[in-house]
């Protein structure tokens, strides 16, 4: 494939490599950027997987995620679960613009792959966190993923996603994701 | 059959206490202290005497074992007179008991509704925390003979396990896990002078020298193969988990499932989020299952329950939050020492 229709997402020390056309960047997209101002917040990359007909949208994140984490004052777990909460509550809003295409709906459409202008069905949109865990910490993941799902499980099946998914780098490799470490 | 409810005022650990079960599995989850075991007790007590006939307050007494099998001793403990009620429902079929915190013999209890409790029989089986068939040999005759400080749900798990295949073909969902749990644990159970052997290609093996995990499974394997594991039947047990190697809590889990499917009602009490989460990942859109979290009101410290069918609306939840509670301080850590340098 022509390098130029790849696009290469370099972010929190993980490279993600999806096909140009089907992919998309929120904050690449101008209107996103006149309400990002506004605190409507957004994940990483998005894209159309054609071989699984899905949305496919991730965050990547390394350790600046506990960059306004006051560990005298919060609980990281409960920090964790408000941040990422709030992104996958905005960016299903965006999306829910997109399809009933209110005006500033259509103009993030303009950047967003043809396949996602209108509600592909239950289960179409897959929402992944993948999070730089050390080893030592793995194991505690779920638990926190259990948290973020239970804050949120009533929003997301709004939009027919059953769970939001929460990983370390070693599962998304599993999980075929085209992602790759980066130092 | 199955029991649909537990109502408990002023028995033990509990002020009062409603508690509707499914049909299907019912899990406990709840800090030390907080009745898990005492609902359970409480329940299997009324499924096994609509078996033998016996009379409730005094199957309470064999079961819980208070000092000087003085019943009153099971009432919620306060410095006046008081009184405790047990009620538990199969449908709309109640059985009653109560009894004061001054009764020390099981006879000054008052039990309604026992006729009718008793015209539908339910199996039962308790499999405690304690794995019991590596001490079996002996055991059944010295409890019967002697007075021994023993509560009876471990004489009751080793009639059960002793028990003579049923007649008949084994049907194909039996089969099917019997077939599964031989796999798994290698081997089929025997019982030679009430001595429990695990038979496979080596031999067979005693159950002392047997991983406690394998004694745990054989248990169940001849729970399923005599049928005191059958349709309509009542299977407690408390902390599965216990002794058993974690890569086998999937197997036992989908077994229990099974079990489920084959209208068998199964009543958990579990401290172990591998077991709560397998449960959650494996259940299917159709299996029946209720998580119960019971826990201490902050205001009151009384126990109260909070049920629900989705494992994640679970709350509180006792296991998740100590992994939580493990994740904050693992943050806390790291980034005391990425500060540091």
């Amino acid at each position: 494939m022509d390098e130029k229709e790849i696009r290469h997402l370099t972010e929190s020390g993980f490279e993600i490599t999806v096909p140009t056309e089907n992919s998309f960047r929120f904050s690449e997209n101008s209107a996103y950027q006149r309400l990002s101002g506004l605190g409507l917040k957004e994940m990483d990359i998005g894209w159309w997987d054609t071989a699984n007909n899905k949305l496919i949208l991730i965050e990547l994140k390394g350790i600046e995620i506990w960059q306004g984490f006051d560990k005298a004052k919060d609980s990281a777990h409960k920090y964790l679960v408000e941040a990422l909460n709030g992104k996958v509550t905005d960016v299903l809003l965006m999306l829910a613009a997109v399809w009933v295409k209110t005006g500033i709906g259509k103009e993030i459409g303009t950047d967003l792959p043809n396949h996602t202008h209108q509600y592909r069905g239950d289960g179409s949109i897959k929402l992944i966190f993948l999070i730089d865990t050390p080893p030592s910490r793995q194991s505690l993941l779920l638990p926190v993923k259990d948290a973020i799902n239970k804050a949120i499980a009533g929003r997301v099946r709004l939009f027919g996603i059953n769970h939001v998914t929460l990983i370390n780098f070693d599962v998304a490799r599993k999980m075929g994701l085209p992602v790759e470490r980066r130092a | 059959m199955t029991i649909t409810k537990i109502m408990l005022e002023r028995f033990t650990a509990f002020e009062k206490l409603e508690l509707d079960l499914s049909s299907g599995i019912n899990v406990f989850v709840g800090a030390n202290g907080t009745g898990k075991t005492h609902l359970m007790k409480v329940a299997y007590a009324a499924c096994d005497i609509s078996k033998t006939k016996g009379d409730m307050a005094e199957k309470l007494v064999r079961v819980f074992l208070p000092s000087g099998k003085a019943i009153g001793r099971l009432v919620k403990r306060r410095e006046t007179s008081s009184r405790c009620a047990v009620e538990v429902f199969k449908d709309n079929i109640k059985l009653r008991v109560s009894f004061s915190n001054h009764a020390t013999v099981t006879n000054s209890a008052t039990i309604t509704g026992a006729k009718s409790w008793g015209e539908q029989e339910i199996e039962s089986v308790y499999i405690p925390v304690k794995e019991m068939l590596s001490n079996a040999p002996g055991f059944r005759s010295l409890y019967s003979q002697r007075d021994i400080h023993f509560e009876e749900i471990y004489a009751d798990i080793l009639d059960r396990a002793y028990r003579p295949a049923l007649r008949g073909p084994v049907d194909s969902d039996r089969k099917r896990l019997l077939i599964n749990l031989q796999k798994t644990m290698a081997g089929k159970v025997t019982i030679k002078d009430e001595e429990f052997f695990l038979r496979n290609k080596q031999g067979n093996l005693e159950f002392t020298l047997l991983a406690e995990g394998i004694r745990k499974l054989g248990l169940l394997w001849l729970l399923i193969q005599n049928g005191s594991l059958y349709k309509g039947s009542v299977l407690f047990w408390d902390e599965p988990e216990t002794n058993l190697n974690p890569k086998l809590f999937g197997p036992l889990i989908e077994i229990l499932l099974e079990l489920q499917r084959m209208d068998i009602q199964v009543f958990l009490a579990t401290h172990d989020y591998v077991i709560l989460k397998e449960l959650d990942l494996r259940k299917k859109e159709q299996d029946v299952v209720s998580f119960h979290s019971l826990y201490r009101d902050a205001k009151t410290d009384q126990i109260q329950s909070h049920t629900t069918d989705e494992y994640l609306q679970l709350h509180p939840n006792a296991i998740q939050d100590t992994f939580l509670d493990l994740f904050d301080r693992d943050v806390k850590r790291d980034l005391e020492l990425s500060a540091n340098g």
